[in-house]
């Protein structure tokens, strides 16, 4: 990459941070304290490795949240381990790169339920992918958690096994063997509306691409909307791919638009940036976790992104425990670009491994122990009681919050 | 829709429209311009074309990082980056006509077709395996900071880079005219295009003209490449729809027309920009509608008096 010499010099900010931390204070949400995979460790004889597939797209156009991802779930895994393991049995991290592509992803979980017998699996990071493998890991009767793909439909299905879009409708249940702790999407949109609603936001645009992805988000968006009373000025859209879409932002601006929700990918978020700046139009820009990808600033220059706003469920400053765990992800890598997904990833991994420690390896003791857990911990706003039968997700639009990049990080929206 | 509200969108939307426009119509032209220079000699054309403006702008992204990271100026960086490309491309280009194109013109007409869109994959693939899938950004000689017009009510803006597309493919697409209105090789190239047997029979190399058309088609591509690279971000997919886009250009406005392909281009550049004021998912398709509504009226192109068919 060109743009990225100041790594140095970020990690000495995060350093000042962190001591200053004590002092003034740091806020109260999520956890309190240092949180650890070691606590899910028991003692024991030891024996054979216990192995746990973790697939990911490692390389590819969603390399950034896997590498988080990984990172995360490797901390996780060395501190259980060198704290005894599973009765003194270590934890064996297989991972597979699925490229981000679905074909690839299911090679991958058909190695992992027939090769390695894995007991359970961490992953993917796209939400095709999951899509396209959960029938297989369902069927296997594996424990799936997945830490970042944030589609509805990974999660919860019809009557008929169908995706749905929609968590909260009629009929709509979870599969019986996949978790997340990830943000879904339907929450994700909710968090963003809330925050403009208590923002008392007035002259809202709302903004999507014309991809699956985009298309679906607005209509969710719509559906909150039509409850929550808030007024929208203007909708546009745009295809993915585009650079310039100075067009639809003219149109924007000349509508009176202040604030826009915006559901895309993060190349097209540059692209919007950059033209938004082309025509001097200043605006509030929000919309879902995306907006949390570092790529996003590196295309559009770090400057555009000040003052942004994301769904977040982790920022290095959310909680004390946050701000421990940025810390161990600095001192192991000394980077630590991407923060949200080693979170996820960090949290995904304890879980399981928390579960292991009450079930066993048995694919579906484990499942039945993740779904049961109590007195939870990790480094995201995760809840205590992360499951029970009828929710399979670990955050919900209450656990999320809205959070702002500033001098280059992204950090809690006041 | 009421009349009013579309005037009054037009006029707010208009001027940035058209600015935006010609910016990336010249690019559509420019890339065109390489599918007619080897068209009119071997009646052939590289659909590869888009791809290749990909590796030029990938090219650059190395050449231009690699050596702004070492400390060398950006203009010197750029100017690495140019002679980079032009060198590549051009070897890509005869390689293309060599490997593609020449073996396969002799066993049935249209294998050239299927070849050269296969060399279109393949340099996908191999971009991906290189230069990865992520999107990056290429910086500019220029700066990021827009150049902003006032006009009254609606203010307009301008990247520096992009007047720098506007002005460097224009003036790219006179200096070919020249050289093929006014050199001795471009008039070779004309004798060749006008009647082959007859042009070797004056003893003009054929093979040789045929091989330079290729060079020449693809640094067109290249250079297009470099100047499009730190307005669209860099990626292995980038030049697929400008490629589609300048062939649609190409059709519209006879391959045999350079004035026509140029015209074509910018006006195409505008409609997409002003057809995405009132419905942005539009902006891709109407390309390819006006191309087929144009197929239907006049398979010649608009500015082609030759009267061959295109398709």
């Amino acid at each position: 990459m060109i743009v990225n010499s100041n790594d140095r010099l970020r990690v000495r900010r995060y350093v000042l941070a962190l001591c200053l931390a004590p002092i003034f204070g740091a806020s109260s949400a999520g956890a309190q304290g240092n949180v650890s995979c070691a606590d899910a460790a028991t003692q024991g004889a030891g024996g054979p490795d216990i192995t746990i597939g973790v697939n990911g797209g490692f390389t590819g156009p969603s390399a950034s949240f896997s590498q988080g991802m990984k990172r995360g779930i490797e901390i996780c895994t060395k501190e259980y381990n060198d704290a005894g393991g599973y009765k003194g049995r270590k934890v064996e991290m297989i991972y597979l790169d699925d490229q981000a592509k679905p074909e690839v992803a299911i090679n991958n979980i058909s190695r992992f339920i027939q090769r390695d017998k894995v007991v359970g699996i961490l992953g993917p990071v796209n939400s095709g992918n999951a899509l396209a493998f959960l029938p297989k890991t369902e069927e296997a009767e594996t424990p799936v958690i997945v830490p970042i793909a944030s589609s509805v439909g990974i999660v919860y299905v019809d009557a008929d096994g169908k995706p749905v879009a929609n968590s909260t409708a009629p009929g709509a249940k979870p599969r019986k063997y996949t978790f997340r702790t990830s943000m879904q999407d339907d929450f994700q949109i909710e968090t963003v509306l809330a925050y403009a609603k208590q923002a008392g936001w007035d002259a809202i645009g709302i903004m999507h691409d014309t991809s699956g992805y985009g298309s679906q988000a607005k209509a969710t968006a719509q559906r909150i909307i039509a409850g929550q009373g808030l007024k929208i000025l203007a909708t546009e859209t745009y295809n993915v791919g585009d650079t310039d879409m100075t067009s639809q932002l003219q149109k924007m601006k000349s509508a009176g638009v202040k604030q826009i929700i915006n559901f895309g990918l993060a190349a097209e978020l540059a692209g919007l940036l950059r033209s938004a700046q082309k025509i001097d139009y200043k605006v509030q820009w929000a919309g879902p976790w995306g907006y949390a990808d570092p790529a996003v600033g590196r295309l559009a220059g770090q400057e555009l992104m000040e003052g942004v706003l994301a769904v977040a469920s982790f920022t290095i400053d959310s909680s004390p425990a946050a701000a421990d765990f940025h810390q161990k992800m600095l001192k192991s890598f000394n980077e630590n670009p991407f923060p949200m997904t080693a979170a996820l990833g960090y949290d995904a991994a304890k879980l399981m491994l928390t579960a292991l420690a009450k079930s066993g390896p048995d694919q579906v003791k484990l499942r039945d122990a993740i779904e049961t857990l109590e007195g939870f911990s990790g480094v995201s706003s995760i809840p205590s009681r992360p499951f029970s039968p009828t929710r399979h997700h670990s955050l919900d639009s209450n656990d999320m919050f809205v959070a702002t990049w500033r001098n280059g990080d992204l950090v809690k929206a006041k | 829709m009421d009349l009013a509200s579309i005037a009054e969108m037009l006029a707010q939307g208009l001027p940035q429209a058209i600015v935006s426009g010609l910016v990336y119509g010249s690019i559509y032209a420019l890339v065109a311009q390489g599918y007619y220079v080897t068209f009119s000699t071997t009646d052939t054309l590289n659909f590869a074309q888009g791809d290749f403006l990909m590796i030029a702008a990938m090219l650059s992204f190395t050449v231009l990082g690699g050596l702004a990271l070492s400390g060398v100026s950006l203009w010197l960086a750029l100017l690495a980056a140019i002679a980079v490309v032009v060198v590549v491309l051009a070897l890509m280009g005869i390689a293309v006509e060599r490997i593609a194109i020449r073996p396969l013109r002799g066993i049935f007409s249209f294998g050239w077709i299927l070849s050269t869109v296969g060399v279109a994959v393949i340099l996908r693939q191999m971009a991906e395996i290189i230069w990865g899938r992520e999107h990056m950004r290429v910086p500019s000689v220029f700066g990021d900071v827009p150049i902003r017009l006032n006009l009254g009510t609606v203010q307009i803006g301008i990247l520096p880079q992009e007047v720098f597309i506007l002005a460097a493919s224009l003036g790219a697409m006179i200096a070919v005219l020249f050289f093929l209105k006014k050199s001795r090789l471009g008039k070779a190239m004309a004798a060749v295009a006008f009647n082959a047997p007859a042009a070797a029979l004056m003893g003009i190399n054929v093979r040789h003209i045929v091989v330079l058309s290729y060079a020449l088609s693809s640094v067109l591509a290249g250079l297009a490449g470099v100047l499009v690279a730190p307005v669209l971000f860099a990626h292995a997919h980038m030049g697929t729809l400008p490629g589609l886009k300048a062939f649609a250009v190409g059709i519209i406005g006879g391959l045999g027309n350079p004035v026509g392909i140029l015209v074509v281009g910018l006006a195409l550049g505008i409609v997409e920009f002003v057809v995405a004021i009132f419905n942005a998912s539009l902006r891709d398709a109407v390309t390819f509608l006006i191309l087929i509504a144009i197929l239907a009226w006049r398979p010649m192109g608009l500015f082609d008096k030759s009267g061959r068919e295109k398709v």
